[in-house]
């Protein structure tokens, strides 16, 4: 909230840090430098992500290994007008931290060839992501997942953070799948509403 | 889930009606191949996908930050340093190989005095967007009929040694080239890149010998191989031959070649290895051939 620009204590001749747009171009590119700067800025975020959403420490590391190194690979795949590069990259660590658990799944419903499975294979890249308000913090998210009737806020949290499918959801919570559908677009239009609301948009 | 995955084919309202559990990430894996090939062939952007998703990326925010231990950085940039050294990464890879989808060659910023005089640029087509058309022959055909129509007939010689030559390996490649193109049932071409500017010559000999010799190509790493192919009529590409390219950025070099006809297409692709029986887009330079005139 401080961010009262050049002010008298501004150190004359200090270094810009370089923004996150020209660290990935800088990592399309090539440049170790870039990626070890931008793996700085947003390790713990990462961490926390792939943590939460795989309870377990160790995936947790593969799985930020695994989206850095797609960044990295993929980094030409950005695209600007679709988001901000925070995003971006934490959205690829979510993906990868699902995939992480789908794959944990019990033996019975792996494959036969689970060996093909677990091959790297091409590195999941989510071909959307998007901000809804630069000004958002994590309380205004907070409150705004809070305010969600339970049901609504359960299917959110199984489907994002517990990688369920809309059928393990609706087998979870006992419901027909229509009811799990329901449940997701009512908490994503309440979502939006309170988010724009929260990040100083206009109330729609 | 044994059986592989069937890929449903979505209709817009069914993808405005699946955005919501698509975002965070509710449908089956069939579903969700359905959603993203519905997304690749739709003209319609789609907005609600990208709404539904804005919301849901901001969930990540509600997350408790925590330190990763600290030796998963030196893992994270040994994995990246291995990526440059072996090739996979796009700033020193092309072909296939890359994991998630066509890989991109930069083409080379050509040096500015290798432009063969005022190319009509505006009128080449981008080789990005006729890659995107996947009509990869009628995108030779467009940057090579431009060209075309840049050398114009007659004096022709002349004025690609004069307008192309400038470092001396390349001065001697091209001269080989020429002297080839001197011959009875040569055909020449000058290679330009996406952007209009000429990176080369190439001339296939009426005996069918190959010569190219084209400047400011990014180097070649690991197992890479530049790859010439020759195109006549509607039949698959013919690779002429392989080079390698160091530091210098010159391609000098010589292929063998089926056919010499004016008309045939000179391309060149950046390919994992040598060996290529079929180009990897995009095409890195082409050009139309063309028999002297006189």
């Amino acid at each position: 909230m401080n961010d009262t620009p050049a002010g008298p204590m501004a150190v004359p001749g200090r270094l810009v840090e370089p923004s996150d747009e020209a660290l990935l171009a800088g990592l399309a590119a090539g440049r170790l430098d870039d990626l070890d700067t931008l793996y700085d800025r947003y390790r713990t975020m990462a961490f926390g992500i792939a943590r939460r959403i795989t309870a377990d420490h160790v995936l947790a590391e593969d799985v930020v290994q695994d989206a850095f190194l797609g960044a990295w690979r993929g980094a030409d795949r950005y695209v600007p007008g679709r988001g901000s590069v925070r995003t971006w990259l934490l959205s690829i660590v979510h993906h990868r931290a699902v995939d992480a658990v789908r794959r944990r799944r019990p033996v019975s419903e792996l494959p036969a060839e689970e060996d093909a499975v677990r091959t790297p294979e091409a590195l999941t890249m989510p071909d959307v992501w998007g901000e809804v308000s630069g000004r958002l913090d994590r309380d205004a998210v907070s409150v705004a997942l809070a305010v969600l009737p339970g049901p609504q806020r359960e299917a959110i949290e199984l489907a994002y953070f517990a990688g369920l499918t809309q059928a393990e959801i609706a087998d979870r919570t006992g419901v027909p799948l229509g009811t799990v559908k329901g449940r997701v677009r009512l908490a994503l239009v309440s979502l939006r509403r309170e988010l724009k609301t929260a990040g100083g948009g206009p109330e729609p | 889930m044994t059986a592989p995955h069937l890929v449903p084919r979505f209709d817009c309202e069914a993808v405005r009606d699946l955005a919501p559990l698509y975002a965070v990430g509710a449908l089956e894996p069939g579903e969700a191949a359905g959603i993203r090939a519905h997304l690749d062939a739709c003209d319609d952007p789609h907005a609600e996908i990208l709404e539904a998703a804005a919301t849901t990326a901001a969930l990540l925010e509600t997350v408790e930050p925590a330190e990763p231990p600290a030796g998963l950085k030196a893992r994270l940039m040994a994995a990246a340093e291995a990526d440059l050294r072996e090739g996979r990464h796009p700033s020193v890879a092309a072909g296939p190989g890359t994991a998630d989808g066509p890989a991109r060659v930069a083409v080379p910023a050509p040096s500015p005095g290798a432009v063969p005089g005022p190319l009509p640029s505006a009128s080449v087509t981008p080789l990005e967007r006729e890659r995107a058309r996947r009509r990869p022959s009628l995108a030779w055909l467009a940057v090579a009929a431009a060209l075309i129509v840049a050398i114009g007939l007659g004096g022709w010689n002349m004025a690609l040694r004069g307008q192309l030559a400038d470092a001396q390996a390349y001065q001697a490649g091209v001269d080989a080239a020429l002297d080839l193109a001197a011959e009875p049932g040569s055909v020449s071409a000058v290679l330009v890149t996406a952007d209009g500017a000429a990176a080369g010559l190439g001339v296939v000999g009426g005996d069918g010998a190959v010569r190219l010799a084209l400047r400011g190509l990014t180097p070649t790493t690991g197992t890479q191989v530049y790859t010439a192919w020759g195109i006549a009529g509607d039949v698959a590409p013919v690779p002429l031959g392989d080079v390698t390219v160091g530091a210098d950025g010159l391609a000098v070099g010589t292929g063998l070649s089926p056919v010499a006809e004016p008309g045939m297409i000179l391309a060149l692709t950046l390919e994992p290895t040598a060996g290529a029986t079929a180009p990897t887009l995009p095409i890195v330079a082409s050009g139309v051939t063309s028999r002297p005139a006189g």
